[in-house]
């Protein structure tokens, strides 16, 4: 049984509502080809390592599907693109802060003598490298990171520093594999969690950029086949995680509580977004180098958008994937139709007829939640609807062993639909909530004002589930949270019956 | 700028290039069409986002075919925008 208060925030996650999948991977058409700008999970919560109470960590996640043996280029962030994190700290649906970063990379072209010749190297690196830009690298990965206040393109701009000396951070390569990293990949990445000062900022904060193991967690394989599984079955065990070899790159930072909220308003919105040049010509004859097989001009063109789990996954229709993808929150009432009368329900009860769909249409329980948030948990006081992940930061973390991976619903306030955290089985809550379960804890008097009631909704009390299901034990206790990647030399055993 | 005198030109220099055979540097025409030393690619094209995207308009309109070569870009640099909001 889901206990009531919980219940009161799983309808944020009504918006993810339906078939949960991949968070959001590869789930546009556009975006399915360009994986380097492709927006896969986005996290935020107030940071639960001892001591970092005052802090939120927010995680974008990019580049779906990363198989470890990634080599020769591995999964280098796109110089020609755009990433950013917005954050709405007045409700109003418009960014009032965005964090944007800019990714370089050099080649060193690094060569051997070859019988008297200089021959160029074909790998990203020529031995084992131990520490940031080690001279055994091909390829020095760096990134700038600004802060705009106000809005994206025509606020005021500025420079985040690397800890009082240089604009520039390094990103660490790939975990190429044990050999290339003698002393362990743990111990090299984490030279690259850098301290940066944010202007107007008193307080530092910390960022990380680099490649991790997949956070998100789902049978997605099952759950894409008409939902081939038992979605009343064991919550755990109940089948395999089809992202557990895999690998996702990161953007991680670490940002004081008191430097991006604004006045009495301690809840915030937060999305990530990707954006490309408008303009693209391939270069039919490109000199020697990197970088030089296309050139790009015109303004940004935003390709990628992720705030609430699932939502342009499982919610929105394949025909509008990818205008979901270029559009802002504040344009998000052109697809309202899309959570008033959400599809997948309707598919869930086609095919397992024994758990109807709820039947209050308009479904303002999802509205309410998707929108909004849930009010006296993480609605900010002026709220303009619009989709983003909302976090109240004056809600004291969870340790990570006494976490609740069903968050809110399993009575762990700090957790998801406040915010998102790492180990939040968004998947289960999201299928819950979208077969009614904020209109059964409501109550008949619609407690929580959203518009339902218990009648709506049949099986809105049932725990449906994808059978995946991990705790905070499986991450990190502190920043960056996420994990080290599976290592490139990654060579497993054929399934059997292959042929080899 | 004047649309309809670039994609003249730019048929005109696809023309001149299945006669000549020449690898870059087309004529990119009159009115600000004149194609940027070493490169297919007009002035007009580099001065501003809004000409850089009705080039590139005009390209899609005129050049897309199963016979066309591409278009040599030279050390051009495309104009950029920090502030715009996509055309």
């Amino acid at each position: 049984m889901i206990r009531t208060a919980a219940f009161a925030l799983t309808a944020i996650a009504a918006l993810c509502s339906t078939v949960a999948v991949a968070s959001s991977h590869r789930e546009a058409p556009f975006i399915a080809g360009q994986p380097k700008v492709d927006g896969t999970d986005f996290y935020m919560f107030r940071s639960y390592e001892p001591g970092r109470q005052g802090f939120v960590t927010i995680l974008a996640n990019y580049m779906p599907f990363q198989d470890p043996q990634g080599g020769p280029n591995f999964h280098m962030f796109d110089p020609n693109a755009l990433y950013e994190i917005h954050i709405d700290n007045n409700g109003d649906a418009v960014e009032d802060l965005t964090l944007q970063f800019r990714f370089d990379n050099a080649s060193k072209d690094q060569a051997l003598m070859v019988g008297g010749k200089s021959t160029k190297i074909p790998l990203i690196n020529s031995g084992p490298i131990n520490s940031v830009n080690d001279a055994t690298l091909n390829v020095r990965e760096t990134f700038s990171i600004d802060l705009v206040r106000g809005d994206r393109r025509g606020g005021n701009r500025s420079a985040v520093t690397r800890g009082g000396s240089g604009a520039r951070f390094d990103k660490p390569v790939d975990n190429i594999g044990e050999k290339s990293f003698p002393g362990g990949y743990q111990a090299y990445a984490n030279q690259h969690v850098h301290s940066m000062t944010l202007p107007g900022c008193a307080t530092p904060a910390r960022v990380f950029v680099g490649q991790r193991k997949e956070s998100f967690y789902i049978a997605v394989g099952k759950t894409f086949d008409l939902l081939n599984l038992n979605p009343l079955g064991p919550e755990t065990g109940g089948n395999n995680n089809d992202l557990e070899a895999k690998n996702v790159s990161t953007i991680a930072v670490e940002l004081p509580i008191s430097c991006i909220t604004a006045g009495n308003e301690p809840v915030i919105g937060a999305y990530t977004t990707a954006s490309v040049r408008q303009a693209r010509l391939i270069d039919g004859k490109p000199d020697s180098g990197l970088g030089n097989a296309s050139k790009e001009g015109g303004p940004w063109a935003q390709v990628s958008r992720l705030g609430m789990p699932l939502v342009n996954e499982v919610v929105i229709g394949l025909a509008d994937k990818d205008r979901f993808n270029a559009g802002k929150p504040s344009g998000d009432g052109a697809l309202i139709d899309y959570v008033t009368h959400p599809s997948l329900p309707a598919l869930i009860e086609s095919l397992f007829p024994q758990a109807p769909a709820p039947t209050n249409f308009p479904r303002t329980d999802l509205v309410t939640a998707f929108l909004k948030g849930i009010e006296g948990v993480n609605q900010p006081k002026n709220v303009v609807a619009s989709e983003m992940l909302r976090l109240n930061t004056s809600t004291p973390p969870t340790a990570a062993g006494a976490q609740s991976p069903l968050g809110v619903a399993g009575g762990d306030m700090a957790g998801f639909p406040n915010g998102r955290r790492p180990a939040d089985d968004v998947v289960d809550v999201s299928l819950r909530v979208a077969m009614g379960a904020l209109c059964v804890l409501t109550g008949r008097n619609d407690a929580l004002k959203v518009g339902c009631k218990p009648s709506d909704a049949p099986s809105g009390g049932q725990p449906f589930t994808d059978g995946v299901r991990k705790t905070a034990a499986s991450y990190g206790a502190g920043f960056p949270y996420l994990t080290t990647p599976l290592a490139g030399n990654f060579n497993p055993t054929p399934p059997a019956g292959a042929t080899q | 700028m004047n649309k309809p005198s670039i994609r003249t030109a730019l048929v005109a220099c696809a023309c001149a290039l299945a006669l000549a055979g020449c690898g870059g540097g087309r004529d990119g025409g009159g009115g600000g069409g004149d194609a940027v030393a070493g490169s297919d690619i007009p002035a007009s094209a580099l001065r501003s986002v809004q000409g850089l995207v009705d080039f590139m308009e005009d390209v899609i309109a005129t050049m897309t075919g199963n016979t066309t070569e591409p278009l040599a870009l030279g050390d051009v640099r495309l104009p950029t925008s920090e502030t715009s909001e996509p055309l």
